[in-house]
């Protein structure tokens, strides 16, 4: 069975490209931006330039991973990234293959559905732009499998993670003085889950998936709350750094975006430098996933993503020590230390 | 291996640990963003970190201005570290 994945180098593709090689009679191809290419993967610029001799042929299933998952980006880029890639593969899809397209649990947007193409139903552009990825999918490609993920952290059983984004975000922060306060509601959901086990689901689509199906992965009912996910990945980090003789850090304040804006902000800004105003800025992002208080609904639930959280953030430490071990400068203005 | 070579060296390992692209190799050509995936927010975070690992006092937008190649990178901390030799001597 001849397999290709797409954004092999990524957090997702990796472990997808990782798991289909452990399978027997798969021949797995996987293709990266060219820059990230190497070690067995072939470097193709999905979408700027033609397929590479390598991808000619008929493909069994291709797992369709490759995204910008940028929540800045102007409009026609986060299309080109998350629409024209989808396009760009179907001269390489024929009636009897299977695409299993990675799209997220957050490409429904404002309206709980993908089917407006209209900006303002969503949060960002990345939202927009995967919606109309799914949308592009459904109609190009006879047999596909849509599978929707929350943000995604390391395997479950020791972190690993080909890349950091969204949760590593904020753990970042807490280290590098660039988060006074987390922005989001005590209560609500914090919605991750470990790459293996979404990579588990997309090779399972991939090799014997059912057509037309929707798979969303989520701790939905397990979703550890955002205050207890805070904690947790503070208490993580500071059992790391006693281990070095590296001071604890503090468990960032967490408030609600209303207080955020109309008590604290005002308050600090005076004392804000340029470069923690424009990361203030760039975290207001993350804001809406944070404040999610509806339960996500998945079609496969993930239980104690707890020990994934610590599993990750040991992982990152492990292989970010300079970023772990920072001291928090205090939250002030330099003129005023 | 001069000094300012020293210097060099260390801004590339500390890049290297923090790109989310990993290159296999590093020189003064390479793109923070196009080789290294770098975007604005993990700029931001790679400047703290190179404060903390050369003991800079905090680089201002200013400084940044312009910066896009890793050679960029090193003139800026090794600017940076000749200011704060200057302020003692």
């Amino acid at each position: 069975m001849r397999v290709l994945v797409t954004g092999a180098t990524g957090l997702v593709g990796f472990e997808v490209v990782d798991q289909l090689r452990a399978r027997p009679g798969v021949e797995v191809t996987g293709v990266s931006r060219p820059r990230s290419a190497g070690d067995g993967v072939v470097g193709w610029d999905i979408g700027a330039t033609e397929p590479p001799p390598e991808l000619h042929g008929e493909w069994d299933a291709i797992v369709h991973t490759a995204a910008d998952t940028r929540w800045t980006m102007p409009a026609e880029e986060a299309r080109r990234a998350n629409v024209g890639t989808v396009e760009a593969l179907a001269p390489l899809v024929s009636a009897h293959t299977r695409v299993v397209h990675v799209s997220t649990a957050y490409a429904v947007g404002l309206l709980g559905s993908t089917d407006s193409e209209a900006l303002d139903d969503y949060r960002n552009t990345y939202e927009w732009s995967k919606a109309a990825s799914e949308r592009t999918a459904r109609s190009l490609f006879p047999r596909v499998t849509i599978v929707r993920p929350p943000l995604v952290i390391g395997r479950r059983a020791d972190g690993r993670a080909a890349r950091f984004a969204g949760m590593y975000t904020i753990l970042r922060g807490l280290t590098s003085s660039m988060v006074p306060a987390v922005v989001g509601v005590a209560e609500a959901g914090f919605e991750v889950v470990p790459v293996d086990e979404l990579a588990e689901l997309c090779v399972g689509a991939a090799l014997e998936g059912e057509e037309g199906a929707l798979l969303s992965i989520a701790a939905g009912e397990h979703a550890p709350s955002v205050e207890a996910a805070l904690a947790l990945m503070t208490g993580t980090l500071n059992e790391w750094r006693a281990e070095r003789g590296i001071d604890e850090i503090q468990t960032p304040r967490l408030l609600t975006a209303d207080s955020w804006n109309r008590f604290f902000r005002p308050f600090v800004e005076d004392e804000l430098t340029p470069r923690q105003a424009r990361v203030l800025d760039l975290l207001a992002n993350f804001e809406p996933y944070l404040a999610g208080v509806e339960l996500l609904r998945p079609t496969r639930a993930v239980p104690d993503v707890e020990s994934c959280i610590a599993a990750s953030v040991r992982f990152w430490a492990d292989s970010h020590p300079r970023q772990a071990a920072l001291t928090p400068r205090p939250w002030k203005a330099p003129a005023q230390t | 291996m001069t000094g300012d070579d020293a210097v060099r060296a260390r801004v590339r390992e500390v890049l290297l640990e923090l790109a989310p692209l990993k290159a296999a190799r590093i020189d003064g050509d390479t793109r923070l963003d196009a080789d290294l995936g770098f975007d604005s927010l993990e700029l931001v975070e790679a400047t703290a970190v190179l404060e903390d690992e050369f003991g800079l006092p905090e680089v201002g937008d200013d400084d940044a201005t312009g910066v896009e190649t890793v050679a960029d990178v090193e003139e800026v901390v090794l600017a940076k570290l000749g200011a704060k030799v200057g302020e003692r001597g």
